[in-house]
């Protein structure tokens, strides 16, 4: 029933995520409308379902859950067996989890839109989907674990450091911050408050940030021909990432009802955060270094330079907003909105673009159906994503100076006030939209009329950088 | 504590780059020979202005509860212990195993395991295509700068009365 060619697994992962990427940005997009235009779906019967409130959290996961960690699942299973020197451990399971993945990917869905919504961010899905969730990433990391178990190459490179690490803690991380997968929810109040954000700021750093740094440490070398710069580097990047990330979630709870050392904790240890952001910066300059040309002619290479820029501002502005008194006048505006998607759409979606566009073709044995494309969906991407970002990080110092100028009392004048931006936020979503199509067009023609692959010209380049 | 741990930061990355051998040719010898003490410096700066910071800190003297105090700093120690243990054990079992290397030898295998790379690894650099660089440079500082300016505006902007 399920297939064991090898490279199959990654490949329908990859296939399947970019489907919900789609439908998850067209959640978002209509989210971003209904900020605009509030009562569009009020007395229509269907779209009740469609309200604000249930739109933005089926956005908010399926595109977390559906299309990166489908990407990142297929990210894996490619290259994890290519850094071992052996092929996946099984394909047949591998591609069990595709399916499991896309049906619990529906259940997300359905349940979310009909309003069952647990009330805690990125954990908003019912209980019995919570304990499917960690028996996917389970099967899919034990999948891994076994890869890594069977490889011929003793040591380990960066990238299989990064994604090991984060096959080990994420399942600790979702667990505990699902309540321990407890129907009766036994934490309460700001308790809650506590565990759920060290869930919700944990999953980026230990699910989301180290896959798609490690995707950067593999591609890199592929891209440009250049060893990386500095191994010891990179290293020292993964240890102090994995040692800081722990304590700073409790940075979403600054100037609440939160024990104050707790606090001052998440605050130290998200400045602590530049040092591994540094060692990517430093590593990413040196690899580059010499091979900047490929830039004018390699899209995948247009997305992790872009990415590393996005990645540069998430992690400037991360440990800068945790701060006291920016967290006074940003938390809870669109500042923060923008500062998650600069990381999970301009960084992390910008990573997985290019891996797809490295990987797919090796899977396939196709090359990429139309360069034009990639060169569209590139621009369309960065284009629509910076007008995004810039609208919600204006627009959240603007909120945040309303509310803080006049206090509570007059509260609608800083929603009016958010109008402008919240038109030129739907606008450059809606340009993220559009080039998405564009990339899954791209993709369908490459699997069904793509020009066969040849390793020819590839192979030189391997020479030259073995040289 | 945000000013010790910029200083701290500076100082401390600056002197392990220094002392890993990663600064540009001509200061290499000076990040030898001074760079464990830059990073010995900004270790130091970072734990003193910590208790500096927390024995000066206005929470715990606006609430004049020494016990507060006390409490705060044991549980901050705790939560460190457990982090470093963790970590360490961790970094530990991974050397005795032998699959830990810190050192450049596991870069190069990348390169030949038969995956190919792009056809642009194998391309010749032009004349002035480096200058490329100071794209995405120029991008980071700019967008920092943005940033920076625009919260310090909305700090300074908002009346003295309700300036948190």
């Amino acid at each position: 029933m399920f297939s064991s060619v090898e490279g199959s697994a990654s490949r329908n992962f990859f296939y399947t995520a970019v489907l919900w990427m789609a439908i998850g940005m067209s959640f978002g997009l209509f989210a971003a409308v209904l900020l605009i235009f509030p009562d569009l779906v009020k007395g229509i019967p269907v779209l009740e379902y469609f309200t604000f409130g249930r739109v933005r959290p089926a956005h908010t996961n399926l595109v977390l859950f559906g299309w990166l960690s489908g990407a990142y699942f297929a990210t894996l299973f490619y290259m994890i067996p290519r850094l071992c020197g052996t092929a996946l451990w099984s394909e047949r399971l591998g591609n069990f989890t595709v399916v499991l993945h896309n049906l619990l990917m529906t259940a997300y869905a359905v349940t979310l839109l009909l309003g069952m919504n647990a009330g805690r961010e990125y954990a908003e899905s019912p209980w019995v989907l919570k304990i499917l969730t960690v028996v996917l990433f389970g099967l899919v990391f034990f999948n891994v674990i076994m890869t890594l178990a069977n490889r011929k190459e003793k040591e380990l490179y960066v990238t299989a450091w990064y994604m090991l690490g984060a096959v080990v803690t994420t399942p600790i991380i979702y667990v505990v911050g699902n309540q321990f997968l407890m129907p009766t929810n036994p934490i309460t109040g700001v308790n809650d408050s506590v565990v759920n954000w060290f869930y919700g700021h944990n999953i980026l750093g230990y699910w989301f940030t180290p896959i798609g740094v490690g995707a950067v440490y593999y591609l890199l070398p592929k891209l440009t021909g250049n060893p990386i710069w500095s191994h010891r580097l990179s290293m020292i990047g993964f240890w102090v990432i994995f040692f800081v990330y722990g304590p700073t979630g409790a940075h979403h709870l600054v100037n609440g009802p939160v024990p104050y050392w707790l606090q001052t904790v998440a605050i130290a240890f998200s400045v602590c955060l530049i040092v591994p952001v540094w060692t990517v910066l430093t590593n990413f300059y040196g690899t580059m270094n010499g091979r900047w040309g490929a830039l004018k002619e390699s899209v995948p290479l247009k997305f992790t330079v872009s990415a590393m820029v996005f990645y540069f501002i998430t992690c400037f502005q991360g440990p800068m907003q945790s701060l006291r008194s920016v967290s006074a006048i940003t938390h809870f505006t669109n500042w923060v909105v923008g500062h998650a998607h600069l990381a999970l759409v301009g960084t992390f979606s910008f990573i997985m673009f290019a891996t797809i566009y490295y990987a797919l073709p090796r899977l396939v044995g196709r090359e990429i159906w139309s360069a034009k494309l990639m060169d569209w969906h590139f621009w369309l991407s960065l284009i629509g994503f910076t007008l995004f970002f810039v609208s919600l990080t204006v627009g959240g110092l603007v909120q945040g100076s309303d509310w803080a100028a006049n206090q509570s009392a007059n509260f609608i004048a800083s929603v009016i006030n958010q109008r402008p931006f919240n038109i030129a936020r739907a606008v450059g979503g809606a340009m993220i939209l559009g080039a998405q199509f564009l990339f899954i067009f791209n993709i369908f023609k490459t699997a069904t009329a793509g020009s066969r692959f040849t390793a020819g010209s590839a192979e030189a380049g391997s020479a030259v950088a073995g040289a | 504590m945000g000013l010790y741990g910029g200083i701290a930061l500076v100082l401390g990355f600056a002197g392990l780059l220094g002392a890993l051998g990663l600064l540009p040719r001509r200061w290499r010898w000076h990040g030898y020979r001074y760079g464990r003490w830059l990073l010995a410096i900004g270790l130091l700066v970072l734990v003193g202005g910590g208790f500096h910071a927390s024995a000066a800190g206005t929470a715990e003297r606006q609430l004049g509860d020494e016990a507060w105090g006390r409490l705060a700093t044991q549980q901050l120690l705790g939560t460190l212990v457990v982090f470093v243990s963790f970590w360490g054990g961790v970094y530990y079992l991974a050397r005795r195993a032998g699959v830990l290397n810190m050192g450049e030898s596991v870069k190069y295998a990348i390169l030949r395991n038969g995956d190919p790379p792009e056809p642009t690894a194998s391309r010749a650099a032009r004349p002035g295509e480096q200058r490329l660089m100071w794209i995405p440079f120029a991008a980071m500082g700019i967008l920092a700068a943005f940033f920076t300016v625009g919260v310090l505006v909305a700090i300074f902007h908002i009346p003295p009365g309700a300036r948190p």
